[in-house]
């Protein structure tokens, strides 16, 4: 069986990196700058799984996961929002956007590892 | 797993100096319309892109600062709190020390400073509900206003789609390309030595290098161009403080931001252009109350604009004051002892006297341009970029001054002289024409002298004596009249060897001093050229006639 592919989606570089250097080893990984272009390229890409940052330019992650359900193709992938610590009222807006799961910041790189191998089943 | 934390750190640096730029727009913007949700949003985001980015490198210090600040960003958000100006103030001393603390922590120095911890305390002041009868104005001491003008351009590029490059290899692509043309050259003479049977294929095989070599150098030009509007955006916030420290309003605008030039001729244009905004503020822009009653906006404004004209970049900065003072330029021209009789002098000669050394009509030494510096400062660093400043200025209606620059400095059209055994290179935008010397006029006092051009007297300088090449002069000498700032000059040289273009390599530490020259490039046939500074010649041709009258 092939490598499975990440869809990373974050405005801030930096976080970008951490995640690549967490899970490149393990996924192929795409990246996307914000929720529109989530949008397209989950589409495109077709991803196993996306991590979705919130807070983004033109359209945020949760704006953008409703999207993603809502697109017949898209709709089945595991979503896993990336929100920041001591926002914790932001959860339940993450899980009626339709998100599986969510990891805060600052990541815990075993963490979020083992959020991602659970949601594609391995 | 492997974490490499010194790589995400330089990232993180990287971001949020882009950040904080956007911060600085949007808080400027938001200041000049309190309704536009666009920006709120954009201010709100970097800072909690910064915040979590710093929670995430464990940057404590860095994480507790941007949440108090989003605090109280959130009650701006949710109309808690008004859009004032002394919170804009208060806003935009938080992204400069953000700027402090933020490299200061990469470095692994997460002190406290105590200007930054009493910005905290006015910060969470500001957002306490405590204070709902209105914000104090008494802002902290840590006020710095543009001291410097803008931040340098960093060596990054936007992002978008684009890449960072350094921009040291994009130099070293650029030298590499001209020691292509170099290997080029001694390898088309190699093939004009062969006979026609084996020549052909060769031949044909070089043309097609050189097409893709001219292919890869017009690349490389490209991928060096950068558009001016990031630089210019930088100003918008100059221009805010400097007005507000001089009790004056005034705003920036932009016109011809995605205009594009050589990176390094754009780096080169921060000093000059702080300098002049300093100046348009400082002597151009009138106070509130004194625009109004002249009928004008209360409010001064500064236009930034950018645009191509024939294989330049010209970059002007307008302003809409009281324009240049005929009559005070001239007093102090004369207390300077620049001028004798001004009565026949135009307006244009009059306002040309400001790019004197040593001039300024400010009564006052002022926070603002009275340092020392002036317009000739201005002048001699854009002609040091090959450029070109002209002024114009209507009394009570503003001042416009535009800088005329080469689109890259990478590059020239130069005009091949021969001296002795060396090679020069006269920049081709000065040569005005050559011809012959004249034999009467041979024997100038200094290896100088003034010629008789078509009934014009012509200062002429003699490359041999100037750069002391020893050797007699030959029988015959050309004279090549090179023209900058209409002034007009000879200089005498052996051969006149024709035109090529040049790609100009800096000079290195030992050699700057050495006036007269601008740089150096490599010839086709591997030997070093010098490129001659022509407006450094004309200063000392002009000078010399004088010494020895």
């Amino acid at each position: 069986m092939g490598r499975k592919k990440i869809l990373l989606v974050d405005d801030a570089d930096t976080i970008l990196m951490i995640e690549k250097m967490i899970l490149k080893n393990d996924y192929d990984l795409v990246t996307a700058r914000d929720g529109e272009e989530a949008i397209t390229s989950a589409l495109s890409e077709r991803p196993d799984l996306i991590l979705l940052d919130v807070v983004m330019p033109k359209m945020d992650g949760f704006e953008a996961c409703k999207r993603i359900r809502q697109e017949p193709t898209t709709s089945c992938i595991p979503i896993i929002m990336v929100t920041t610590r001591g926002e914790e009222y932001n959860i339940e807006t993450a899980y009626t956007s339709g998100c599986n799961d969510y990891v805060s910041k600052p990541i815990n790189g075993l963490e979020l590892l083992s959020k991602v191998r659970n949601h594609l089943g391995q | 797993m492997e974490i490499d934390r010194e790589a995400i750190a330089q990232v993180f640096l990287a971001e949020s100096e882009e950040h904080l730029h956007e911060m600085e727009e949007a808080l400027i913007a938001l200041e000049n319309s309190p309704e536009d949700q666009e920006s709120l949003q954009t201010i709100f985001r970097v800072v909690h892109t910064i915040k979590g980015n710093a929670s995430c490198l464990g940057f404590q210090y860095l994480t507790n600062f941007t949440h108090v600040l989003e605090d109280m960003l959130d009650q701006l958000r949710k109309r808690q709190i008004p859009v004032a100006t002394s919170l804009i103030t208060l806003l935009l001393q938080s992204v400069d020390a953000l700027r402090e603390i933020i490299p200061d922590t990469v470095s692994g120095n997460e002190s406290i400073q105590p200007a930054h911890s009493s910005l905290l305390n006015h910060l969470t002041g500001y957002a306490s509900p405590a204070l709902e009868a209105g914000p104090s104005n008494d802002l902290p001491e840590v006020e710095r206003v543009a001291e410097t003008g803008p931040a340098r351009p960093s060596h990054l590029l936007g992002r978008s789609g684009t890449l960072r490059i350094d921009i040291e290899k994009l130099d070293r692509m650029l030298t590499l390309t001209s020691e292509i043309s170099i290997a080029r050259e001694r390898l088309k003479q190699t093939v004009g030595k062969l006979d026609a049977r084996g020549g052909q294929e060769i031949l044909e095989a070089d043309l097609e290098v050189d097409r893709l070599y001219l292919e890869l150098q017009e690349m490389i030009m490209k991928i060096r161009m950068v558009p001016v509007g990031p630089i210019f955006r930088r100003y918008i916030r100059t221009v805010r403080d400097l007005a507000a420290t001089h009790g004056k309003l005034a705003r920036l605008d932009i016109e011809g931001a995605d205009v594009e030039a050589d990176t390094r001729v754009i780096e080169q244009l921060t000093d000059p252009l702080t300098h002049m905004i300093r100046n348009a503020i400082d002597h151009g822009i009138e106070p509130a109350e004194l625009r109004q009653s002249s009928g004008k906006d209360p409010c001064g404004r500064i236009t930034l604009r950018a645009c191509h004209d024939s294989g330049s970049i010209v970059i002007q900065l307008s302003d809409d004051g009281c324009g240049l003072n005929r009559k005070r330029i001239l007093e102090r021209a004369r207390l300077l002892r620049l001028i004798a009789d001004a009565s026949e002098m135009t307006d244009q000669e009059v306002f040309q006297l400001i790019f004197k050394p040593g001039f300024s009509t400010s009564e006052n030494v002022t926070d603002l341009s009275g340092r020392g510096i002036g317009m000739d400062v201005v002048r001699r660093n854009i002609e040091s970029l090959r450029g070109i400043v002209e002024l114009d200025s209507r009394e009570g209606e503003g001042t416009t001054i535009s800088i005329r620059l080469p689109l890259t400095l990478a590059i020239i059209d130069g005009f091949k002289v021969g001296v002795s055994r060396e090679t020069y290179i006269i920049p081709m935008e000065a040569v005005i024409e050559c011809l012959e010397m004249p034999e009467e006029a041979r024997n100038g006092p200094h290896g100088s002298g003034i010629i008789n051009l078509r009934e014009q007297p012509l200062p002429f300088i003699r490359l041999r004596d100037m750069f002391a090449l020893g050797s007699s002069s030959p029988d015959r000498e050309n004279i090549v009249v090179v023209q900058h700032n209409d002034k007009k000059v000879g200089i005498l040289v052996d051969a006149v060897l024709g035109e090529s273009q040049a790609v100009i390599k800096p000079l290195g530490k030992m050699f700057r001093g050495v006036s007269g020259i601008s740089g150096s490039t490599i010839l086709g046939n591997g030997a070093v050229a010098l490129i001659l500074d022509v407006p450094a010649l004309l200063r000392q041709a002009v000078a010399r006639p004088m010494e020895t009258i």
